[in-house]
């Protein structure tokens, strides 16, 4: 017989990061919004659903980085397990440590803040998640003197919600890559003993290649990580600030069997940009690459996605060695899959701007030709089938209008190429809570033209990759027609929107 | 926790002068740490002199963690509103927070434990810089 409190620690998360979102990973963006013209209730089913569980709660697909976390501690000897966050219930008696992990705990990580600030309705996630640690359980769990560890990429929001800190009663935040400090942490935790408040994980603690675990169960929808870091130090990122480092094969392909074992059949490969696994510096080596993605067809017999990959790489590699067309044609596009998703960051069309804060993300082209790179590598992804969803960001230091129009130019030119573009605002910490300055003071009518330009590029392309590409699947007919429904309603919401904005925002 | 664990712990006591308590509480990324004491009793102007400590002691002595001590009588967690953007400013070491209490009796207890070497920040009004300075140890005052 199975015994249901037997896991002394238990890692979980809110709904709307523990959902598979259909299948369908681009969906759990719209976990990032407000419930626009829907109720909250079909919102989160459209964005994430729940997800199927065994006896115990455990979620048969969860997060990667809590799969990581309980990967680390299992193997430590601890009874660790994730749990869906509607069955943590069932745990109460065993636990001793709660630990729960976010993207983006309190919607102040792009894109969720645009949309807030946007909209001045606070985004789905941020109230699930707050929903979830007010939870009966979660105060059950503290009471009983649980002791409650938060972390993952959003750990540093936990800085901005003091209050809310206080009523949940957490006991450490742990901001970075936890892998080498948190056996130690749970130890200490299940020992009883007294905890720092906030642990900020450094260069020199990043875990060694030995030091991360392999996942134990699937994780949502076949992700994967190939390799951490990136060495093109853009002034914005902290990913760069830490050790580039490419997981071997062998431990790739043990992950991607965990997750076909558990009934996924796709794959979607974690990197900062896939195309420097196995690199030579900022340049693609297009043996590594090919082996990946051989090892990875060679199980994967669904789909296979890139999370993000850079321009320049894009370029290079198909410039130099035809690499993305001999990757899509033998590789990606083949039975199970029409064509291919990424992530990519254009942040802005002003080789001027792109010089002062991403000198190298054009490497090994100068950032002079940043916006040739861009555009060509846009080429390059639309005559392979490959649909970026990339994101630009509005009021960089340094930006001036020069820079913005610049920017606008490049999204006129960008039109031809299927892809959706996603604003992003460079925000001081505090804005959320005061849009009127927002709109005020830092949107001027330039941001608003771009903006315009960008959405209708989007919405233009959104509905030509709805009818030809995604959601093609008849059980995801509902959630097609309803995805359309919304376009529509954006549309005419802007149509309404842009004239009040205009009026609102400084020249 | 087990004596096999406990007897390593003790071995990395070369790290931390004085004290096993300090040992036994600490993470161990702690103990291989340089420890800061920032007593906190208003904004923290010193932010600069804290960030600047810390480089010249990752340069002249290769530390790449720190542990910062708060004694605070804005209380926890809510003195970390007054450390954020130091926190945010740190990216090249690992930090530890440990919120070490509100009063003097506090701090004159935490350094007792601490090695001789760390650091101290405080306001140069505090009454309480005679007795810090009887006991030898790098006060940065603001
Ligand atoms: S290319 Fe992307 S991941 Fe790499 S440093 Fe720049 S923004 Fe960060």
């Amino acid at each position: 017989m199975i015994d249901v409190t037997s896991y002394e620690v238990v890692i979980t998360s809110d709904r709307t990061m523990m959902s598979n979102h259909h299948g369908k990973e681009f969906l759990g963006f719209l976990a990032t919004g407000p419930a626009v013209g829907l109720p909250e209730k079909l919102w989160m089913w459209l964005a994430a659903p729940k997800i199927k569980v065994d006896g115990e709660g455990r979620p048969i697909e969860a997060p990667y980085g809590l799969r990581k976390i309980e990967a680390k501690l299992i193997d430590a000897g601890f009874r660790a397990a994730v749990i869906d966050p509607d069955h943590i219930h069932k745990h109460l008696d065993g636990m001793k440590v709660l630990m729960v992990g976010h993207h983006d705990f309190f919607a102040y990580g792009p894109p969720s803040n645009e949309w807030w600030l946007i909209t001045g309705e606070e985004p789905v996630n941020r109230l699930s998640f707050m929903r979830f640690m007010r939870s009966e359980t979660v105060r059950k769990a503290k009471a009983k003197g649980v002791k409650v560890i938060a972390g993952g990429p959003a750990a540093w929001q936990w800085l901005w919600e003091l209050d809310f800190w206080r009523e949940c009663g957490i006991d450490v935040v742990v901001d970075g890559e936890a892998e080498r400090v948190i056996v130690d942490l749970v130890r200490k935790a299940l020992d009883g003993e007294e905890l720092p408040n906030y642990v900020f994980v450094g260069p020199a603690d990043t875990p060694s290649i030995d030091e991360i675990p392999v996942i134990k169960a699937a994780s949502v929808n076949g992700l994967i990580e190939v390799m951490r870091g990136c060495p093109r130090g853009c002034k914005f990122c902290s990913v760069t600030l830490r050790p580039l480092r490419f997981i071997p094969l062998d431990k790739i392909e043990k992950e991607i069997l965990v997750n076909i074992k558990s009934g996924i059949t796709n794959a979607i490969l974690h990197s900062e940009d896939v195309l420097l696994y196995g690199g030579d510096g900022i340049k693609p080596r297009p043996e590594a690459v090919i082996k990946l993605h051989e090892m990875v067809r060679k199980h994967v017999k669904g789909s296979i996605a890139w999370s993000h990959a850079s321009l320049a790489s894009i370029k290079y590699a198909e410039d130099n060695f035809k690499l993305i067309s001999r990757l899509a044609s033998e590789y990606l596009l083949t039975e199970g899959q029409n064509f291919l998703g990424v992530e990519v960051g254009i942040e802005t069309g002003s080789p001027r701007l792109a010089e002062i804060i991403m000198p190298a993300k054009s490497a090994p082209y100068p950032a002079s030709m940043w916006p040739e790179v861009v555009e060509d590598s846009f080429r390059i992804m639309h005559e392979n089938t490959i649909i970026p969803a990339a994101t630009l960001i509005i009021g960089l230091p340094g930006e001036n209008s020069y820079d913005v129009v610049k920017t606008a130019e490049l999204i006129d030119k960008l039109r031809p190429y299927r892809s959706i573009i996603v604003p992003m605002f460079f925000v001081p910490m505090g804005v959320l809570k005061n849009r009127d300055w927002f709109k005020k003071q830092y949107l001027t009518s330039d941001h608003i033209d771009l903006m315009i330009r960008i959405v209708n590029h989007t919405l233009y392309w959104a509905e030509d990759i709805m009818n030809k590409f995604y959601l093609r699947e008849p059980y995801l007919t509902p959630l097609r027609f309803l995805l359309k429904l919304f376009i529509q309603y954006v549309k005419w919401r802007l149509s309404r929107l842009v004239p009040v904005i205009e009026a609102t925002t400084h020249r | 926790m087990s004596l096999i664990v406990k007897c390593l712990k003790h071995l990395n006591i070369i790290y931390v002068r004085n004290v096993q308590n300090l040992v036994i509480e600490m993470l161990d990324i702690e103990l291989k740490s340089h420890h800061m004491v920032i007593v906190l009793d208003s904004d923290l102007d010193g932010l600069e002199m804290v960030l600047r400590n810390m480089a010249e002691l990752s340069i002249k002595n290769g530390f790449r963690r720190f542990v910062i001590h708060v004694i605070s009588t804005y209380g926890n967690p809510y003195y970390l509103e007054k450390l954020r953007y130091l926190l945010q400013s740190i990216t090249s070491y690992t930090v530890v927070v440990r919120y070490e209490g509100s009063s003097s009796s506090d701090l004159l207890k935490l350094i007792n434990k601490l090695p001789s070497d760390s650091s101290i920040f405080i306001r140069r009004d505090s009454p309480l810089i005679d007795a810090l300075k009887e006991r030898g140890l790098n006060i940065y005052l603001w």
